[in-house]
């Protein structure tokens, strides 16, 4: 499935949520978490821009096999247990990939059979 | 279920792996490479005239040592008549005649291993525990997660219990996949030389239980494809 660990410190009257989440499966899969947090999601910028995992409460994004992501917001809110929880897990499909398997077959080195095939048999 | 035995680097032992896991799983055997075939030669029809459309697939397999077998075929004009987006046809018509199908893939990362891939529910990869045939192995989990085919087990061939222990939870990690081994040991290597599975050669051989452990897994992953729906 999914693994989240989540912690929170309070600082100032701030609390931040710091997690982590990993794909434990054996195929990609779009996970998507929820702060539990009773007020405003305070969610990291990329630039001028919120992160764009984030949403609203929401964050969404596709985890390769084995793969853990760090995830973190603040909030005005007192910390509760647990902080983030997860609301969705499912497979990647061709539509969350930018390339479908057929495009990345067609990137692949193109097979052919070399002039000095077949080695002899047994 | 179709199971692609993969890995990238030739030499690690992939048609060992593949004829001895087809041999626990009673599944038919494809050899996969169509340029430097690896299993036995049949005496019929081969996988270069079923990709060429000449030949129906059930027509090619032959039994070859109490293991069914769909060999490759073996000259360039043969080769070079292959369309290899049949293949997912093929393989798919097989399992629905004989249940599993163990794919031995070619060595390297072309298209021909990649639509051997794409068309498995799982792959198995083999490597030994040298650095370069790790990172070979990791190349193709790579390829076989972006073309949605599981992981179902990493094999340490010719890897020494105490190697295996040693590094087992790193490759675990490495792989996010199940990690098992298969000793490097003469009565695997006799056996591979006459294409024979070991459990028909030296039943009594150690070796043995580390191909029954390999079956589990996959009968494992069977179930699960099964419940999926598919095949």
């Amino acid at each position: 499935m999914v693994e989240l660990n989540a912690n929170t410190i309070v600082e100032e009257g701030v609390t931040f949520v710091q997690a982590t989440v990993t794909n434990t499966r054996g195929t990609t899969q779009v996970i998507r978490l929820e702060s539990c947090l009773d007020g405003p999601t305070w969610s990291p910028n990329q630039g001028q821009r919120a992160a764009v995992e984030w949403e609203g409460d929401r964050w969404e994004a596709m985890l390769q096999p084995g793969e853990r992501r760090g995830v973190g917001f603040a909030s005005p809110a007192a910390p509760v247990d647990p902080p983030l929880t997860v609301v969705d897990v499912r497979r990647a499909g061709p539509d969350d990939r930018g390339k479908g398997p057929e495009a990345v077959l067609r990137d692949l080195e193109e097979w052919r059979p070399p002039r000095e095939i077949v080695r002899d048999s047994r | 279920m179709i199971v692609a035995v993969t890995g990238g680097k030739g030499g690690v032992g992939k048609s060992t792996v593949a004829l001895n896991l087809a041999a626990e799983l009673d599944a038919v055997v494809v050899d996969g490479d169509l340029s430097t075939a690896d299993l036995p030669r049949g005496s019929g029809p081969d996988l270069h005239d079923v990709l060429a459309g000449r030949i129906d697939p059930l027509d090619a397999v032959e039994e070859f040592w109490n293991v069914q077998l769909l060999p490759s075929g073996r000259t360039l004009q043969g080769a070079r008549a292959v369309d290899l987006q049949a293949f997912e046809t093929v393989v798919t018509r097989l399992t629905r005649r004989f249940g599993p199908v163990i794919v031995d893939c070619p060595a390297g990362l072309a298209q021909d291993v990649g639509v051997e891939i794409a068309s498995a529910d799982v792959a198995v990869l083999v490597t030994n525990a040298s650095e370069a045939a790790l990172s070979n192995a990791e190349r193709t989990r790579d390829l076989a997660v972006t073309l949605d085919t599981a992981v179902a087990a990493v094999v340490l061939n010719e890897t020494g219990h105490s190697t295996y222990d040693r590094i087992r939870s790193d490759v675990r990690r490495r792989f996010n996949a199940p990690v098992t081994y298969v000793p490097k040991r003469t009565d695997i290597r006799a056996a591979g030389e006459d294409w024979v599975p070991v459990r028909d050669a030296s039943p009594e051989s150690p070796a043995c239980e580390r191909f029954e452990e390999l079956g589990d897994r996959l009968r494992a992953c069977r179930r699960r494809v099964h419940r999926r729906g598919v095949h």
